[in-house]
């Protein structure tokens, strides 16, 4: 498996490795996004081993970094972070119809790629599937009454010091939090109506949340979305054995087999001519 | 900044090279050699903007992943410190190609110091100066505190939902022993790193070597005895910034601290 170092978009400062298919062609390219602030490779390097397993299934991969993340400058031209994240992303599909023919992309994220992969999706007809992976959560009755009940009995002296540590440290401004490259969070209507949308369109949806605040139980999403039609047609998991980045090599795994999982069932479409030949 | 792959089929490093900014030629050529696993991880927003520095004080650099890190070629399983060290001569072989320079200067963190000393000795030019910040001495108790912070990530992370996380590792669903943070140990690797001491890290080989610690830090002091005694003289730098190395949610804490970057492009540029 040869992989492929770019600079594309249209000042060339998207910094990507494109790992080509192995085996025949699926027609489908995958993009992998950053998550949060962590350069391209991923946390762990979540998304080297999924790009390169996807590649050996005949998918076309790549991961890159957005504008302003890792290795690829801000553009000259000024706009929004998460308006310019929707740029790059889309940039980097044109840069793959273009040059190797492809028509169809799936995309996957965690936390801040997960939201760049709904907001892509929204915008682009392109994007035929997307996997979330802690993306949007919705509170319902019973997760803020779990939430309720584990607050207090998590309340102890060992704790208080904790936060009362971590309220210190914060103020030393070494210690400041970078802004955080996310998008505002859409209201739950709005998620709703965004979501059948994409499910009209035949976008595939697969979504895996882990235990933490504000999703607290594995059906989650679809109590809090239970009279919605979108609901149905969306794949959710609760992915017990990981946290938020993915640490435990199982919870890897597992991750790993739910994009295989759900790339399977993503549409596809012939290649267009080949500007630069697989390699 | 032009990201390209080098090295021998079986073993493509990734690495980005960028040139020194203004129409002089470069007088010093920069390698930046990275720490380990999520240190790396930590490390490579703070490396982009030392080379950024470095290249408008008319400096080349060449950052790269080691193989089996990184966007390079191979598994976590597959890194391993020999291999590594001569990563770091295939790096210097293909900065030098691409810089005219005259100088060479090499940084490493942690174990890239580690590594970066030991692939002083077998380079066929030796560097000119050698900057280790914070080397990893003692791999023994490296890879006791790469678990332990593992443990605590996985305590912070999982007990507060009551996840019977402790009963996946006593079940050996989750492995402790060849985890460090989200990373796979391979066997050879282990081994090295418990065999990695005071004693038989490798001497440097440059013209001048500075190494940047924390003014309490005790540990160096058995090598600079070493190195001193061998007749190298180790110019110690204090640095009273603490860069937690392994912090786990990188989103959370300072990802280019401000002194450290500063340190180390003054003495990366710093006249001979």
């Amino acid at each position: 498996m040869t992989e492929i170092a770019v600079s594309l978009g249209p000042q060339k400062n998207l910094i990507g490795v494109l790992t080509p298919p192995s085996a025949p062609s699926q027609g489908l390219a995958v993009l992998c996004l950053n998550a949060g602030v962590v350069h391209r490779i991923g946390p762990h390097r979540i998304s080297v081993k999924v790009a390169r397993r996807l590649a050996a299934h005949g998918y076309t991969v790549m991961r890159f970094d957005i504008s302003g993340v890792g290795d690829s400058r801000s553009p000259h031209t000024a706009v929004s972070f998460g308006e310019q994240a929707i740029r790059d992303i889309r940039a980097v599909m044109d840069y793959l119809e273009r040059e190797h023919g492809l028509q169809a992309f799936a995309l996957w994220g965690i936390c801040a790629g997960a939201e760049n992969a709904y907001a892509v999706a929204l915008a682009d007809g392109r994007v035929k599937g997307i996997f979330l992976f802690d993306g949007y959560a919705y509170a319902t009755l019973r997760s803020r009454l779990i939430e309720q009940v584990r607050r207090v009995r998590s309340i102890s002296l060992k704790k208080v010091k904790r936060r009362l540590v971590r309220l210190l440290s914060a103020e030393d401004p070494g210690k400041q939090q970078p802004p955080q490259p996310t998008l505002p969070p859409p209201t739950r209507e709005q998620f709703a109506r965004d979501m059948q949308v994409l499910i009209e369109r035949g976008v595939r949806v697969s979504m895996a949340f882990f235990a933490k605040r504000g999703y607290v139980y594995p059906g989650q999403m679809r109590d809090a979305f239970k009279r919605y039609p979108f609901v149905e047609q969306v794949v959710c998991h609760y992915v017990m054995e990981s946290d938020h980045l993915v640490t435990p090599l199982v919870a890897q795994r597992r991750v790993s087999t739910l994009i295989d999982d759900w790339i399977s069932t993503v549409p596809r479409s012939l290649p267009k001519r080949s500007n630069v030949a697989q390699q | 900044m032009s990201p390209f792959y080098f090295g021998p089929p079986e073993r493509r490093l990734f690495g980005i090279f960028e040139r020194a900014k203004g129409a002089a030629p470069a007088v010093t050529a920069a390698l930046l050699c990275n720490p380990f696993g999520q240190e790396a991880i930590r490390a490579h927003r703070m490396y982009r903007v030392l080379a950024n520095r470095l290249t408008s004080t008319g400096v080349d650099v060449l950052r790269f992943d080691y193989f089996g890190t990184g966007d390079s070629a191979g598994d976590d399983v597959d890194g391993e410190i020999d291999g590594w060290t001569c990563d770091i001569n295939a790096a210097h072989a293909e900065l030098t190609r691409r810089s005219r320079s005259s100088r060479v200067v090499w940084v490493g963190a942690r174990l890239g110091a580690a590594l970066a000393a030991q692939a002083s000795v077998s380079v066929p030019r030796m560097p000119d100066k050698l900057i280790l910040w914070e080397p990893v001495i003692d791999g023994a108790a490296y890879l006791r505190e790469l678990r332990e912070r593992h443990v605590l990530v996985l305590a912070d992370n999982f007990e507060e939902w009551e996840l019977p996380w402790r009963a996946m590792v006593a079940s050996g669903s989750m492995p402790l022993q060849r985890e460090a943070l989200g990373f796979e140990l391979g066997d050879e690797l282990r081994a090295q790193l418990c065999a990695l001491s005071n004693a038989n890290f490798t001497l440097p080989r440059a013209l001048r070597c500075d190494m940047i610690t924390r003014p309490d830090e005790l540990s160096v002091a058995g090598l600079v005895a070493r190195c001193e005694a061998a007749g190298l003289t180790i110019n110690q730098v204090a640095l009273e910034y603490e860069f937690d190395w392994m912090a786990h949610e990188a989103m959370n804490t300072a990802l280019v601290p401000t002194e450290p970057v500063q340190l180390l492009a003054e003495l990366v540029t710093e006249p001979k």
